[in-house]
């Protein structure tokens, strides 16, 4: 548990009574449901703290994995209460009391048995991204789940841009997942044994800086390894893709020659939003490709809302993601903008599969640096 | 009510007019609704007493369907609450006899924005904030900033006869509304017509307005629009004595100048929350002014306004407290920096004319920190909402150390509230001024309105034959 027992009973008695949050909870937007806002939630935590509901009460499960966990409840309260890890927390003793609904355990196996929590068994990554070389790379790369499985053209482009700036690096041959999904199910055993996992293959690289390519794992990393006993090896650096990218430009290793004609908008991802507030150098990124051509949407930076695809919601209440998702679209659309851009695969998967025919590209920026090569 | 075989029967009967997935029945799910914002049902909670709940939730998302439940409940004689965001601190969505709660936040489309009338129609169920960032891409706004604007609907404004921060020059929500949709309680659609002014007879627009869903639901609405304004800018001035800033907020607007807000504390709440939750360092009666418009206009008005708080013995203390003010406004609403438990508080406001306030304040501060002196009751107010003819009185009584026993607190906050209500009746206010009149002040209303009260009850009775329509509430 990441909230000591007096954190977590003040912050359940603050959300259950207050209801200033309300238009930033997308599973609210989406169903309307007052149960699916962030009081509704605190309310029926209360009622199991004081007895007034059981944990097998009937929907106690359902509502309670109905939230996305994208941080903007918190970033939006004055008070700055944590509500994510409340119901994280939550969902914790639903999973230890064996109540946890069936994805959970599932995504677990799937873990276990694949390295993702799809159940794709996937290819090697390695030869498709690019050969580890002999000498100490200067970088290592985390590409995570998403990448390797259902956006490897991201993982690809990413290798080309090192490639091409001579940029030496090595990708884990047995990577596994980050925990990250594991942990905001509740699944803390699965997720400690992930990052464990994760933490032994990253010790045996070679490189001292790492990249992530997801911003999940990025946010694991840098916020909740070292409390699992998974620490990064004591002499790697961490940076996100674009923190990475952004230093590159600045340091005028990465020409950007064939700039983005087209207006074009940015998501940001809510791990990179808020949790690691990794927020002006995908901006720097995008402005040196796209220039007066990037416009951001109403809900962006530090409020930006999520793509639908965290929270663990895709794979106990798919509807409710992809009409998240959906949201998120029309909002890209309102601006105009013909390329909605992303900076996690994840996030880029979830947002493609919401547009309907041609009327927006979505494109990791990892991508659009890679064609403007 | 029971879970047998009626239940089913009703279940299926609401599954089939909006749809399996819209209706909830679980014990969690309607555990959601067992309280608003009122501070009875929150401590009632607190206290691990077994809250008010509904048997369904119900979530429609078309007129069509709101239309299609409330028959269903006449025919089976089923109360329904109309809920909107639940913001409401008077118990008015409390199921007093279970029932079917019919969420409304399924219904929020923005329909239309007419960039030529200057209005908006939408669906009751859309949230406020939303709302109003929607209007700001276009350069308008509703002009309402009411501090539950983040939770409220549109619905919800009307249902309770909202204020918002700027009501001072854009009126109360009932004032902004063009035109209205509803259902009557025993199903009819029904429309007012497509304007508010008129000579076309009585309006019934009223049914609707203030009513918090005893006479029917609100399922659209258009409202008027305003311009988002060249500037907005506001002013603190601090004045020795409440007495001061009143006949200066007096003056202000009885020679019809039209500042956007006048906000007044008295000498109590500048300590409570300006000093501590704004940490503004005054003490004594602070005011800010703001105004908004055209340039020119905003500037001159506030030299004019800015002499008279001087006349007054106001001391100028810049734009900086009054720009703070406005930008940390609803800082006020969330927690920690809110009223909260275990403390007993409740807001009283209510409104009367300039010649009556500061009779009013004092009656009502007396009433609670002399009669309940016992209990340590402390009286904050601030004076949020003025009118040309007066001005509203937003005030809170606080009780540190309530009674543990959840009945005994209920009764305490109950006697408190019974005594100062009465008391402002008698000293020329009325009940309630914004936050409606719910559950708990509902047994005030036949003293409020005395002869006149048998019409309304006349009325409830003729549009609502089988009190379905949020029983309980405004004393109906």
């Amino acid at each position: 548990m990441f909230l000591s027992a007096e954190e977590r009973l003040e912050t359940i008695r603050a959300c259950r009574d207050c209801p200033m949050c309300h238009p930033v909870d997308m599973v609210a937007m989406v169903t309307g449901r007052e149960s699916n806002t962030p009081r509704g939630r605190g309310m029926i935590l209360w009622g199991l703290e004081s007895g007034l509901l059981s944990w097998e009460s009937e929907g106690v499960t359902r509502i309670l994995y109905q939230a996305f966990l994208d941080g903007l409840p918190r970033e939006w309260c004055e008070g700055n209460y944590d509500f994510d890890e409340m119901v994280i927390d939550a969902r914790k003793t639903l999973v230890d009391k064996g109540f946890a609904p069936a994805a959970v355990s599932i995504i677990a196996l799937r873990i276990r048995e694949t390295g993702n929590p799809y159940g794709i068994k996937e290819k090697g990554m390695t030869p498709l991204v690019g050969n580890s070389p002999t000498s100490p790379p200067e970088v290592a790369i985390f590409l995570g789940s998403s990448a390797r499985v259902q956006r490897p053209q991201t993982a690809l482009a990413l290798g080309k841009i090192l490639r091409t700036l001579g940029i030496s690096f090595e990708v884990l041959e047995d990577e596994a997942d980050c925990g990250l999904l594991s942990y905001q199910l509740g699944d803390f055993k699965s997720a400690a044994e992930q990052a464990k996992n994760v933490a032994a293959s990253l010790a045996r690289c070679r490189a001292k800086k790492l990249i992530s390519l997801s911003a999940g794992a990025y946010r694991m990393f840098t916020t909740r390894y070292a409390r699992w006993g998974a620490a990064l090896p004591e002499a790697m650096s961490v940076v996100h893709v674009t923190e990475f990218l952004g230093e590159l430009l600045t340091q005028g290793r990465l020409a950007l020659k064939r700039k983005i004609g087209n207006k074009v908008t940015y998501h940001d991802p809510c791990c990179l939003a808020r949790f690691t507030y990794v927020l002006d150098p995908p901006r720097k990124v995008l402005l040196a490709l796209a220039a007066d051509n990037f416009v951001e949407m109403d809900w962006s930076g530090k409020k930006a809302r999520s793509c639908g695809g965290c929270g663990g919601v895709p794979f106990t209440d798919p509807e409710i993601s992809e009409k998240a998702a959906r949201i998120r679209v029309e909002e890209a659309l309102r601006t105009g903008a013909r390329i909605l851009i992303s900076a996690d695969p994840e996030c880029e998967h979830h947002l493609s599969g919401a547009v309907q025919g041609g009327e927006i590209e979505v494109k990791d920026l990892v991508e659009l640096v890679a064609d403007a090569l | 009510m029971e879970k047998n075989l009626l239940f089913e029967l009703v279940r299926e009967e609401l599954c089939d007019a909006v749809g399996e997935e819209n209706v909830d029945t679980s014990e969690a799910g309607r555990f959601c609704y067992g309280a608003d914002y009122s501070w009875v049902s929150r401590a009632w909670m607190d206290r691990g007493q077994k809250p008010l709940v509904p048997d369904f939730v119900v979530m429609p998302q078309a007129t069509e369907e709101v239309s299609k439940v409330l028959k269903i409940a006449n025919r089976h004689r089923i109360p329904v609450i109309p809920y909107g965001g639940g913001s409401g601190v008077n118990g008015g969505i409390l199921a007093l006899y279970g029932g079917i709660m019919l969420d409304l936040k399924r219904m929020k489309k923005i329909i239309r924005i007419d960039e030529q009338s200057l209005t908006v129609t939408a669906e009751a169920g859309v949230n406020g904030e939303i709302l109003e960032r929607e209007l700001n891409r276009a350069g308008l706004t509703l002009g309402h900033y009411p501090a539950s604007g983040y939770c409220a609907t549109l619905g919800g404004y009307l249902a309770a006869r909202g204020s918002g921060t700027l009501s001072t020059k854009y009126g109360k929500a009932e004032e902004r509304v063009v035109a209205m949709e509803g259902v009557l309680p025993t199903g009819e659609m029904v429309r007012t017509l497509p304007v508010p002014r008129h000579a076309t007879g009585p309006d019934f627009l009223n049914f609707f307005i203030g009513a918090e869903g005893t006479l029917g639901v609100i399922t659209e609405v258009t409202m008027m629009l305003d311009p988002i304004p060249e500037v907005r800018e506001f002013q603190g001035f601090l004045f020795g004595s409440l007495a001061d800033g009143l006949e200066a907020g007096r003056r202000i607007m009885t020679q019809r100048l039209r500042p956007c807000v006048i906000r007044l504390y008295d000498p109590a709440s500048t300590i409570r929350f300006v000093q501590k939750v704004l940490g503004i360092p005054v003490e004594g009666s602070f005011m800010v002014v703001g105004c908004d418009g055209q340039k020119e206009m905003v500037a001159l008005e506030k030299k004019e306004i800015g002499k008279i708080c001087l006349a007054m013995g106001g001391k100028d203390l810049g734009r900086e407290p009054g720009e703070t003010w406005w930008k940390e406004r609803y800082k006020f609403y969330f927690p920690p920096f809110c009223p909260d438990l275990p403390e007993l508080f409740g807001t009283m406001d209510s409104v009367t004319t300039y010649d009556k306030i500061i009779p009013l304040y004092e009656a009502k501060k007396k009433t609670i920190e002399e009669g309940f002196k016992d209990f340590g009751a402390r009286y904050t107010a601030h004076f949020s909402h003025w009118f040309p003819w007066g001005t509203m009185i937003y005030d809170r009584f606080f009780v540190e150390k309530p009674p543990q026993d959840p009945r005994e607190a209920i009764q305490l906050h109950n006697r408190i509230w019974a005594a100062v209500i009465r008391r402002a009746l008698a000293a020329g206010g009325v009940v309630n001024e914004h936050h409606g009149i719910g559950q708990k002040l509902g047994y005030f209303l036949p003293e409020q309105f005395g002869s006149s009260w048998p019409v309304l009850v006349s009325l409830k009775k003729m549009l609502d034959p089988n009190n379905i329509m949020n029983p309980g509430k405004l004393g109906l």
